[in-house]
């Protein structure tokens, strides 16, 4: 189903073809960058737009291989680094990388589910704990999402849960000291 | 609750998120890829008016002169003269009715 709109889209540029495309496959992608951004919607859903502006330009690139969905994960992650490049230092500071503002121990009092704490984790860290396990990639398919070495990714997804876990302790014993 | 990192099921429950879902994102792309689509078009319209003009310019006074008073009339060809003027303003006119033309097929989608 999915690959016959794909191919209308490639074939005749076909636009309802690429709105169902869109319907089907939004969610993963948005949830995906409102996370990287730390839930700030506005910017998502504006990355999530121009991802979905770059799929429908370059769709004839797209030649089936992976998942069409791996694919929508790549260039959404793309943009959300190139996005974060182009940003003054202060809006950089605000979307990659919470851990370093030293507020960090007052945040984590209030804070208690992985899905607060991941917010403490730099993007790459963040972007690879999502692709694997909100969204079910595989090593092989985070490896071409994030264009890096499979062995990276391995590396990656446990060093970042180890971090998810030592930012929980962390948390249990702020919390326990407080009582 | 197990709060438990190296568990990949745990990990995978608590890290999923509700569906997000609504027409307006996917009509709002379609129609931002449509209206990029338009000023490529546009472009691609500009830049055939300009080739257009630019020939127009270059060759219509000499091939009106041509088939006007014969392939003879080339090398009489003073540098300024009356019919030189007309001619040129009559290239100028092509100019403009091709831009014109050009840009109704687009406004109006003709082609």
């Amino acid at each position: 189903m999915e690959a016959k709109l794909v191919e209308r889209v490639q074939r005749d540029n076909d636009h309802h073809a690429f709105e169902q495309l869109m319907r089907q496959n939004q969610s993963p992608i948005r949830q995906f960058l409102r996370r990287l951004t730390l839930q700030n919607q506005a910017i998502a859903d504006e990355l999530a737009q121009e991802t979905f502006l770059k799929a429908f330009v370059h769709i004839k690139t797209y030649r089936g291989e992976g998942k069409f969905l791996s694919w929508l994960f790549k260039i959404a992650y793309q943009q959300f680094v190139s996005s974060t490049r182009k940003k003054t230092e202060q809006t950089n500071v605000e979307l990659e990388d919470k851990a370093d503002d030293g507020q960090f121990e007052h945040r984590l009092v209030a804070e208690k589910t992985a899905k607060d704490l991941i917010k403490h984790l730099k993007s790459d860290e963040r972007a690879i704990l999502l692709l694997h396990f909100s969204h079910d990639l595989t090593h092989q398919e985070i490896a071409i999402v994030m264009q890096i070495p499979l062995g990276t990714v391995k590396t990656l997804i446990r060093r970042s849960r180890l971090k998810l876990k030592s930012f929980a302790e962390e948390n249990r014993s702020e919390n326990t000291d407080e009582k | 609750m197990k709060n438990d990192f190296l568990d990949d099921d745990w990990l995978k429950e608590t890290l999923s998120d509700d569906y997000i879902h609504d027409d307006d994102f996917s009509f709002s792309v379609v129609k931002k890829i449509q209206l990029n689509e338009r000023k490529s078009k546009r472009n691609f319209y500009t830049i055939l008016a300009v080739m257009i003009g630019v020939i127009s310019v270059l060759f219509i006074p000499d091939l009106l002169m041509v088939f006007s008073q014969g392939p003879t009339s080339l090398s009489l060809l003073g540098p300024v003269n009356e019919q030189n003027m007309q001619m040129e303003f009559m290239g100028l006119s092509v100019i403009f009715l091709s831009f014109i033309l050009i840009w109704s097929f687009e406004d109006f989608d003709l082609i």
